[in-house]
């Protein structure tokens, strides 16, 4: 259940072991060269301009090969030609493990339709997104897996409704619990929920109605749990697609939200349990 | 937490979450075969009643406060090596985190959502 990666869906059907999944994977990692070896080993760039890009890398959100270009060690058609090498050379998990022997090619293409067909459930539908939405695919990604989660986990019926971009500050319904997502996505999903049906999330959350009774300390673990599942399965879902992003622990924000010149897009979330407010900053 | 009744498996949770031990709870009670011994809110606490209740499976956290699930994975395998820690995870297998988890000596990780047949036929092999 939730959004997996191919190696845990073999393993979870034992189709391979968990020391050849490592071995696979280090294997993959090995094969797949990163943007500086290539550049390297075309002699468009020293090890040590393969530093001092990466080092400005720490202070400047862009890609190697444009911080690359930025510094006129690389030409744009360098950089061209490099990423073709390296999307033509790329091995996918599957092609590890055939190529390690593990499983045939022919079982490695099986298992994938079927691991396919399994995380068809979880792919991302149509969300009607403002047309200045910066990031659109990752907060597509984020507000269609929270609709899911809100399904799969609280079984509740959600409806995305009409989302509008704040300006300043965000008056929100109750406390607002929010996932801050970094690497190659810099932003924030916030939920906030009025007590009431805060107090509905979370007994179905822990899957005990008598819950919704429970202190406020519990009502507020069970959201944190919740948005920490609705970010892990985003960080999943992105990895899927090839983009690599990090999540912080939950946090608890007041009753009120700040964008502070980042954009905000507010998507209301009309569920059987009453309106949720989910926020994406980013 | 129930008491007594040595035939059960024992197994220890470690985690931060009052809402993810209250979801394990239900799903381990509801399988019949194991006893929740104990329940540590962070990994140094986790490390600490492991070596007084002698589980027989740890379900650890990776992400907590004080010491995080990784570190004390490999206290509680420096402990004891024949130690069967499997981690739980909301990143669904994905993540150096996970894949160093395993690395460490994790026997296996539970993805969330909790899905009780899937906990079922992973705590049976252990």
């Amino acid at each position: 259940m939730g959004v997996k990666f191919f190696g845990q869906y073999l393993l979870e059907k034992k189709l391979i072991g968990r020391e050849q999944l490592l071995d696979a994977l280090e294997y993959q990692l090995s094969r797949n060269l990163k943007f500086g070896d290539y550049a390297v080993k075309k002699g468009y760039l020293t090890e040590e301009q393969v530093r001092s890009i990466q080092h400005e890398q720490k202070s400047l959100d862009l890609q190697f090969g444009e911080l690359a270009v930025r510094l006129e060690f690389l030409t744009e058609g360098q950089v061209r030609e490099i990423l073709t090498l390296q999307k033509n050379d790329y091995i996918y998990l599957g092609e590890a493990i055939a190529e390690k022997g593990f499983l045939s090619k022919g079982a490695i293409d099986a298992e994938l339709e079927a691991f396919r067909v399994e995380q068809e459930q979880y792919q991302v539908g149509r969300v009607t997104m403002p047309p200045e939405t910066r990031e659109p695919t990752v907060v597509e990604v984020i507000v269609d897996l929270s609709v899911k989660l809100l399904g799969r986990v609280a079984h509740m019926v959600v409806k995305a409704g009409t989302p509008e971009v704040v300006e300043g500050l965000l008056e929100l319904p109750g406390e607002g619990v929010g996932i801050s997502f970094n690497g190659g996505f810099n932003g924030l999903a916030l939920f906030a929920f009025s007590e009431e049906n805060a107090r509905k999330m979370a007994a179905k959350v822990i899957g005990d109605d008598g819950a919704s009774k429970e202190p406020p300390e519990v009502i507020l673990d069970a959201l944190q749990e919740f948005v920490n599942i609705v970010g892990g399965n985003v960080v999943a879902k992105l990895g899927q697609m090839g983009k690599t992003v990090d999540i912080s622990p939950p946090e608890v924000f007041g009753v009120s939200y700040e964008a502070a010149g980042r954009q905000l897009i507010v998507f209301p979330l009309h569920t059987t349990e009453g309106a949720i407010t989910l926020a994406v900053v980013s | 937490m129930s008491e007594g009744s040595s035939s059960k498996r024992k197994i220890l949770l470690v985690d931060d979450s009052t809402t993810v031990a209250r979801q394990l709870q239900k799903i381990i009670e509801n399988l019949g075969e194991y006893e929740i011994v104990g329940h540590a809110k962070n990994g140094a606490e986790g490390v600490k009643l492991y070596k007084t209740v002698k589980p027989d499976i740890v379900i650890m956290d990776i992400v907590m406060p004080l010491m995080d699930g990784l570190q004390a994975t490999r206290m509680i395998l420096q402990f004891d090596e024949r130690a069967k820690v499997v981690m739980i995870s909301s990143l669904g297998g994905v993540g150096d985190k996970v894949v160093e988890a395993l690395k460490i000596g994790a026997r296996n990780v539970i993805p969330k959502p909790f899905d009780p047949e899937k906990i079922k036929t992973l705590l049976s092999e252990l």
